[in-house]
Formats: structure tokens, sequence, C-alpha cells
């Protein structure tokens, strides 16, 4: 919406309000109106509206298990056993297609095939089975509930454009993140905690700079953007109260500030105010909200088990995973987990086997945990990295060792529940695993269907910035139809 | 700022809030111009057929004047949505010249129009009868119960439903999520994710006047019990009602056998008894309904899948299964698959060749003297794959995976019918 036109608004509903004790029923009606059928609602309301959704929502929430660094798509799901007999053959220039290369690799001199040195298993699902790593075991074991895209691709070849190309649809930063998308376009579903939520796990493998604009509203309100909690002392960084300073005090604090806040956001309607004051009232209902979140003890030793031994290790993937499921049960819209050190330029087997061993079991305890709570229904997971890796090696090859460099062409990602079409693959890639041969889906798309699953339009869920509409799709982006339930 | 302030003047707000949804309902039904249309019609037509500007000399802000029509004449036939030129103009595609409101300007949302052609439908009405109560059991007709659960499958009402705005901001005052799920509808999810604390006397108070219009409600982790089951039965067009830990128990479940329109029901957590089996076998609509966590035995769960067999029920019990096929072990550089498969054929041409026995010859020769015996596999009974052989009692005994001898060295008594 124009900023103007919202500055308006807002004046408007202000009115609307100041009338209210002189005429209530007119005025109430208008008012309600504005929550139920209006567009900003500024004073609370349905910010779906905002959006102007089309389509009943089959997902509420979505959680997004980011895989920083990019894990092997060809170690783990794309499966390619015809590689095998290629070991250490050159990489047909016909397949490469002069490719750009990493600066990482670009002085090789040999692009040596490396098969995966892993064994996998087919298991059954809703089409002819799907081939998944040993190193997925527990992932694997629920195949028939998750659809697997082996045709992802993406435009960025480096981690931090590629991530920011993953979350904001953009490669270049200062576009709001997806999670900040949702939480404009849904609002919030339980107003004691943030609508966008993120975790962060250290990774086993090699690790890359994580920023904190992933997670940046870009030009949306700040209130959007994604609120980390930490794993390890306050959850939330300035949350409790300093010594001496009783619940009391702190909602005297608060009415006071929001009284000169009221006059000066009279003054000069700077949306910004309206923000700092909701964040100031999230965080006196965070203050009860976060401690009661982050308390595993209620969990019972059953779902601890099944989330394995790391979930008592505050910040580690399992951990996460259970917090991200508390989340989720608690209303939070979106919740983005990072699970760092996926960048396998060497050692790859070595650090694959770890960064698996952390998430393997986890990651399925999420989908069982929320499956049998009746939350993944309308829960949507998503698995995946920024980009994949290359069929050749980075480095030495030998039979046991080898690295692989970033890759964009192609790589897997997975989804479940949330409107996700169960046990199936999508795209098909070579027989190198190197280009897409099927059904290519970019991340534009993805957005684009995931966006849709939530109930909204890719293509009217805009906001107005330095004059021009955005979307979190650009102008790009096709919802997918084959990906849906 | 929305909630920003929760202390006593938006206690006051509440106060008003509550007499006037009181006195709203005193005067019967809501008032479907004056709240909705009226609002609408000043927003999208109001600038140039308004107070100000009667373009067309037609002016859209009281009742007089819109029945009063412009230059063309009438714009509204009561009860005749089609031949109303006012709604005529709006359907009209976005590029047709007599497009209203014209291009560029902004225009009603698809609900917003389809709540202006609910409402010329329904006669027009600028006051006093606009509160007819919407007949619900035609709306339910016509579902297709057999359509899978979570696929939308939902009571469309034949109108958009128009909830009870005041109802509606009295529960997101008390922090209750209200949202519309479908705006071709109207029909809302409410979720007290927020309010644990509410109970469910006070939730039938707020909910009782949004009754026709909630379609799926989550109650996890209040405090309602088995005395509030009977008023959510109550809502017609109720599909989903997420209870999980709630202190719902057995003897409350056959209040929700009046449900009509029930399909998805959460129960996780709560504490059931083998009861409750013949309660839920008994809900006419059900589709889904999570058990996990619930007193249900294992007994009671086959029971429940004995008597409703179409019935998905979420248990938390064998979520996964165990490969079809792993592949062999890797070899590098040679063929896949092949690798371990030095055929018995290739050892014996081997042999009459009169070669050096390399390695690779006299494990393919060893291989050969394991040639089953026996064609169909003792476990499975599927036809043997070769290489997957044991010695036993002085014979190769072949299987058709690498699973099934494990079974058979676990009690080879119980497979006496190899062949």
């Amino acid at each position: 919406m124009d900023p103007r036109e919202e500055r308006f608004l807002h004046l408007t509903r202000r009115r609307f309000f100041g009338s209210a004790a002189r005429t209530l029923s007119g005025a109430l009606g208008s008012m309600a109106l504005g929550s139920l059928l209006g567009a900003a609602a500024p004073f609370g309301g349905d910010p779906r509206r905002r959006a102007g959704v089309d389509f009943r929502p089959r997902a509420r929430r979505v959680i997004a298990l980011h895989m920083e660094g990019a894990p092997s798509q060809l170690d783990l799901f794309d499966h390619k056993p015809g590689l095998r007999e290629r070991y250490d053959e050159e990489l047909p220039d016909s397949i490469r297609q002069g490719q750009r290369l990493t600066g990482m690799t670009s002085g090789q001199s040999r692009f040596p095939v490396a098969p995966s040195i892993f064994r996998f298993s087919r298991y059954a699902n809703a089409q002819d089975g799907i081939w998944i790593s040993e190193l997925l075991p527990h992932t694997a074991a629920l195949a028939h509930k998750l659809c697997f895209v082996h045709s992802m691709h993406t435009d960025a070849i480096n981690h931090e454009p590629g991530i920011t190309f993953f979350q904001t649809g953009h490669q270049q930063p200062g576009r709001p993140s997806f999670g900040s998308w949702i939480s404009y376009g849904l609002g919030s579903s339980n107003e004691n905690l943030p609508t966008f939520a993120v975790l962060i796990s250290q990774g086993l493998g090699n690790m890359q700079a994580l920023s904190s604009r992933f997670w940046g509203s870009g030009f949306l309100p700040s209130e959007h953007q994604g609120c980390r909690l930490r794993s390890s002392g306050d959850p939330v960084l300035y949350l409790a109260d300093p010594p001496g300073v009783a619940r009391a005090d702190r909602r005297r604090m608060l009415d006071l500030v929001a009284e000169l806040d009221a006059r000066e956001h009279a003054r000069s309607l700077d949306p910004e105010i309206d923000a700092r004051v909701a964040q100031a009232e999230m965080a006196y209902r965070m203050q009860m909200s976060v401690p009661e979140l982050v308390d595993l003890s209620t969990e019972s030793d059953e779902t601890l088990a099944l989330y394995g031994p790391d979930v008592r290790t505050p910040g580690s993937f399992a951990s996460n995973c259970l917090l991200a499921r508390r989340l989720a049960e608690r209303g939070v819209r979106f919740v983005q987990l990072y699970m760092r050190g996926w960048d396998a330029h060497s050692n790859l087997p070595r650090e694959i086997r770890a960064q698996c061993g952390a998430v393997d079991r986890a990651q399925a305890a999420l989908v069982i945990d929320l499956e049998r709570r009746g939350l993944l229904d309308d829960t949507l997971v998503l698995w995946g990295g920024e980009f994949g890796r290359t069929v050749y090696t980075q480095g030495t090859l030998t039979k046991d060792n080898y690295g692989r460099d970033h890759h964009p062409r192609c790589f897997t990602i997975w989804m479940a529940g949330g409107g996700i079409r169960p046990g199936i693959t999508v795209g098909r890639t070579d027989d190198y695993g190197y280009n897409i041969v099927e059904n290519p889906i970019d991340v534009h798309d993805l957005h684009a269907t995931l966006l849709q699953l939530l109930g909204l339009d890719h293509e009217r869920l805009t906001y107005r910035h330095a004059g021009r509409d955005f979307r979190l799709t650009d102008v790009f982006g096709r919802v997918r139809p084959e990906l849906l339930a | 700022m929305r909630r920003a302030r929760r202390s006593r003047r938006s206690a006051l707000l509440l106060l008003s809030l509550v007499a006037t949804s009181l006195a709203l309902r005193a005067q019967d039904a809501p008032d479907t111009y004056a709240q909705q249309i009226a609002p609408l019609l000043e927003s999208r037509c109001g600038a140039c057929h308004g107070p100000a500007k009667h373009k067309a000399r037609l002016a859209l802000h009281t009742p007089d004047a819109i029945r009063a029509g412009g230059e063309s004449g009438a714009v509204l036939v009561p009860g005749d949505p089609d031949a109303s030129e006012l709604l005529r103009r709006v359907e009209l595609p976005a590029d047709d010249d007599d497009h209203m409101p014209p291009r560029g300007k902004p225009q009603p949302e698809p609900s917003e129009r389809a709540l202006l052609r609910a409402w010329i439908a329904a006669g027009a009405s600028f006051g006093d009868a606009a509160g007819t109560p919407h007949d619900v059991s035609a709306d339910t007709r016509g579902t297709d119960p057999r359509a899978p659960a979570g696929d939308g499958t939902r009571a469309a009402p034949a109108a958009p439903i128009v909830p009870d705005p005041t109802a509606v901001a009295h529960l997101r005052e008390e922090l209750v999520h209200v949202e519309t799920d479908d705006p071709s509808t109207g029909l809302l999810w409410v979720s007290c994710v927020s309010r644990p604390d509410v109970d469910g006397a006070i939730l039938a108070g707020w909910l009782a006047p949004l009754r026709d219009a909630v379609v799926e409600l989550s109650l996890a982790g209040t405090r309602v019990d088995d005395a509030s089951l009977a008023s959510l039965a109550a809502m017609p067009r109720l599909v989903r009602l997420d209870l999980a830990r709630t202190r719902i128990t057995s003897r409350g479940l056959p209040a929700l056998a009046r449900a009509p329109s029930l399909r998805v029901l959460v129960l996780t957590g709560t504490p059931l008894d083998g009861t409750a089996v013949a309660s839920l076998a008994a809900l006419p609509r059900l589709e889904r309904v999570s058990l996990w966590g619930t007193g249900l035995s294992d007994d009671d769960l086959q029971r429940l899948r004995a008597l409703r067999p179409a019935l998905v029920v979420h248990d938390g019990r064998d979520e996964t299964e165990a490969p079809l096929h792993t592949e062999d072990e890797i070899v590098l550089g040679a063929p896949a698959d092949a690798t371990s498969l030095v055929s018995a054929e290739s050892a014996e041409t081997a042999r009459h060749d009169g070669q050096a026995a390399s390695a690779e010859a006299l494990a393919a020769a060893a291989e050969a003297a394991l040639r089953p015996s026996n064609t169909r596999c003792p476990v499975s009974g599927d036809p043997v794959d070769p290489r997957f052989v044991i010695v036993f009692e002085g014979r190769a005994l072949g299987f058709c995976c690498k699973d099934c001898p494990a079974r058979f060295w676990a009690d080879p008594s119980a497979f006496p019918g190899r062949d």
C-alpha cells in the first residue's frame, strides 16, 4: 500500500476511535469492518486482508530447516550409481557446458568425477520408491510422508548471495526475509510470542558466516523481523527485567512511554512508532511466555528420546527441532532453523557423516512429533540448503575421500505436511547429477508455491517501497501444482 | 497501536464493546447495511458517489440516494443481483470501460463483491429486516462427505457468512486469534493458543455469536472440559476441532456426535479411556483423529480401526518404514551392482578355458559351488536371488533378499516348506 494512503488510514482509524464514544454502533461497525475486510488494519484485525487473500490456507505455519553451507545432494538424495564406474574420469564438457566455477576450484587443472561412497537404499513412497543414502536412515524411513524435489536450482554460486536469494528472493541484501513476508501477510496467531522466530545450531563441518540480515525485515516495518532465540543465557537478550524492577513497575513504565509515543505518533504518524510500541508490549508478554517456551522439562522422556540424546544439549539441532515443535504448537507462524556446517569443500565423507549424525534423527523426530500431535496437517516443514554441490571433486580424489564445490544448477530439498503432496519425488537430473533434465523448480517457484499454501497470492502480497510494489517473488515465480496434495 | 494499551483504558473500551454488543443483540441480529455495506460503498465508491461528488448524478452514501439511482436509472433491484446495475458494473472485467470503480482506483476485494451480491440477493435491506438468520441446514447440504479431510472440503455456505464484527473484535481484544479462513465463505479460524487460561464457560460466551461462522477451532492446552463439548457440537460448520492437552474425557465425547460437520478431531494428550472408541466411531463425518498420548491401548485403537476402516488414526505408532532394498557394497571404478555378482556362468567359462586361477575366478568358482538348490525363498516364497545363499544341513539354500537369511537362522524349524 502507498505509505501516504497508509498514513491516511492510520489517521482515519484514529478518528473512528476518537468518536467511538459518541456514535458507538456506527463507528464500531466501520471499525470491525476494517478488521474483517479492511486493508492495513494497524489497530489489529486480520492482516491476511493486506495481501488480498484468495485461497483457503493449507498451511498455517512453516518450519524451515535451512542447511547452511549447502549439503551434497549426491551423497544424500540424488542417487547416481552409474558414476561409480566413472570414478576419476574427467567431467565431460558436454555436461559442464561452460558453467562458471567458484574461486575455490577455478585453479584446478582437472575436474574428476567423485562418485558418492555411501550406499543407498530404496524406500517405499507413493510412487515407485526413492533411493536415499545410508547417512539418513531415520529421515529415509519417513520417505512415504515427504516430498523430495531433485530439481531445485538457484542463481547464486556463493553462500552469502545464495542464502540471501533463498531467504529473500533476491541475491543482494535489503529485501525482507520469507519469514518477514509471512509475518506481514498473515500476522501473529499468538500475541505472546514473536511471529517469526530464528534458531541457530552450530555445525560440525566447515561453517560459513551467518548474517542476522538473513532474517531481517528489509523495508517492511521492523516488527516483522525474525527474533533470534539464543541457546545459552537469556533466550532473548535483555528480555528479563533488571534486578529491583518489579513487573508492576515495568507495566507503569510501558504505559507512560506508550502515552508519550502516542503523542508523537499523532504528530508524525510514523509507523516505526507503532512498531516500537508493539515490540515493547510483546516483550512484556514474552517475559512470561518465553521461559515457559524454552523449558523442556515438561517434555516426556519418550519425546526426548525420540529426538535423540543431543536434545538435552541447548542449541543442538535436536534441541532446536524440539523447540521448533513447541513454537509451532504455540502458533508461531514461521520458525527458521539454521544448521551450520555443510560446506564440505574437502573431507566431505567425514564432515557429512558428522552433520547427518546431528540432524537425521532429530529432523525425523520433528516430523513424527508434529504428525502425532495433529500439527503436521497445517504445519509445513521445509528442508534444504542454498545450493547443491559439484559432482567433481574439489582437491584430491581418493577412494575414500573427496571434496565438493558449490553447484547452483541442481540440488535436492524435501518438504512435509501443510498441503504438500506426500511420498513423491519431483524432478530429475542427468546421469552426472549436474544438470536438470526434468521439471526444474527455481527458488521463486518454491516461494510462490509456499505462499499459496499459506493462503497468499504471491503476485498480490506486495509492499510499496522506493516508488514501486515489491514482492517476495519479484516479477517471477509460478505456483507448482505438482507439489500440492 | 494494536493491543498496545492493555491497561485501564482498553478495559474501558472493552466494557463499551461488550455493552454495544449487548445493545446490538437486543435489537435483534446485526445490521448488514450499516455495518458492512455502507462502509464498503463509502470506501470504494464514496470519492465520486458520496456527499461531495455525484458523478453521473449518482450518490451512494445514504439509503435514499441509493434508492434514487443515477442518470441511467435505478442501480439496485432488491433480490436480483444480476439485474442490479451497481453489481453489474462492479463485476465487469477490470478493463471494461463500464467497470466500476474505474481503473486505477482501489478495487473491492472478491469477498467484498461477494458480500455486495449476497446483500442484494437477500433483498438489499437498509435496516431492521437485515438480520434474518441464515439457513444453516441449507448450506451444509451438498457437501461431499467422501472427500478427504484437509483438502479444503468445507460446508460452504450458499452466501458468504458475515461474522458478527463485535464478537470478532471482542475475541481479538482478549488476544484470541480470529482469522478469515477463506475469503469466499467468510468462515473463521479461531485459536486460543495465547489464552491457555480460558475455560469452557468463558469461551462459550465469547463464541456464541460466532457459532455459525467458525470452521476451525483450536483449543489445545486450554481449560475446556467435557461440559463445553455440547456447545462446541452445536457449531454447524465446525470442521476441525483441536482439543489436544485438555481435560476432555471419554465421558464427554458422546456430545460431539451432534456436531454436523466435524471431520478432523485432535485429542492428543487427553485422558481418554477405552470407552472413547464407541463414541469416536459414532461421529458421523469424522475422517481423521489424533489419539497419540491418550489412555487408549493398542487393542482400543485396533477396535476403532475395525469399526471405522476409512478413518485415519494418528497414534504415533508405526510411523517409519524399513527400506525395500539396499545396494551392495560399493566398488569404485567398476560397473555398479555387477561388482559383487560374478555370475556362475562366467566362473565356469573361466574354468573351461583353463586360465590361471585369479583371485576373482576363485571367488567366482566358490560362488558357483554355492548355487542354490532351491528356486523359492523359504521365508518369503519369492524367487531366489542367487546373491543370497547360505549353507544349511550340507546344502546351499537361496533367499530372495539379504534380510531373509537372518530370519531363517533365528529359527530354521519355522520354515520347513523349503524346496
